[in-house]
């Protein structure tokens, strides 16, 4: 139906954290992937502004403005929303959900993804990590 | 950050609680906290920290400035400069495997 120009190999929704790896994975292996993102670009240097930001910097000192949090309950759970990284989130009222049962959905609609919004902690994973579940699961 | 980042329930504790502590200096010496003279207002604070007969008002105003007043000092530019020798990029220094016999 399509003509080649728009058949891909795979196409990945979501260029996150796990969009992201699963877009170069497959790319890497010589697959024509499509990877779409509903969110804006982020470039370098002029995207980031408080990146480079010392802590002294921040007029609350990383505390959310109550005004905006009075705002955002549900994103004003998340640990990272302050004032360093919160024009990164999708805001409460931007895209507003049914909540049937408690779920916080912390978005984060850019290219990266939550992958922006992270603490940039990686824990170092040994073998016994991965093979714990093997290992400790009952027969 | 009174004014931006508490709600109006707590900035009106707040206003409540400078009142009080206004209250309670000039019960105590006279005058107000700030014309205190150093001993004077040693004396007062030294009262408040072991809690001896301080409406919770004031008590409550006292803890809450104090904690912005170290925070402020501890996230400062002097502080985290000269003191903690604050470094944008630790990271180059840290040895995450080390030997157990090393340490």
């Amino acid at each position: 139906m399509g003509d080649n120009n728009n058949t891909f190999d795979a196409i990945v929704i979501g260029s996150g954290m796990s969009g992201g790896w699963v877009a170069k994975e497959l790319c890497e292996k010589g697959l024509k992937t499509l990877l779409l993102e509903r969110g804006r670009d982020v470039k370098h240097i002029k995207d980031y502004p408080t990146t480079s930001m010392l802590p002294w910097e921040f007029k609350h000192r990383g505390q959310v403005p109550y005004a905006i949090a009075k705002d955002n309950p549900v994103i004003s759970r998340c640990y990272a929303f302050k004032e360093d990284a919160m024009h990164f989130f999708v805001k409460d009222t931007e895209h507003p959900y049914t909540q049937e049962k408690p779920f916080d959905w912390i978005r984060g609609y850019q290219v990266g993804g939550k992958s922006i919004m992270w603490a940039r902690q990686t824990q170092r994973w040994s073998d016994f990590d991965f093979e714990g579940p093997a290992v400790m699961a009952l027969p | 950050m009174v004014d931006d980042c508490f709600s109006p329930d707590d900035q009106q504790r707040f206003e409540n609680g400078l009142k009080a502590f206004d209250k309670l200096s000039h019960d105590k010496f006279g005058q107000l906290f700030t014309s205190y003279t150093p001993e004077q207002k040693k004396s007062l604070l030294a009262a408040i920290e072991n809690k001896k007969d301080i409406p919770e008002d004031a008590l409550a105003f006292y803890v809450t400035v104090k904690r912005y007043t170290v925070q402020s000092f501890t996230s400062s530019k002097e502080y985290m400069t000269d003191i903690r020798k604050y470094k944008m990029v630790p990271g180059p220094h840290f040895k995450g495997c080390v030997p157990v016999t090393n340490v």
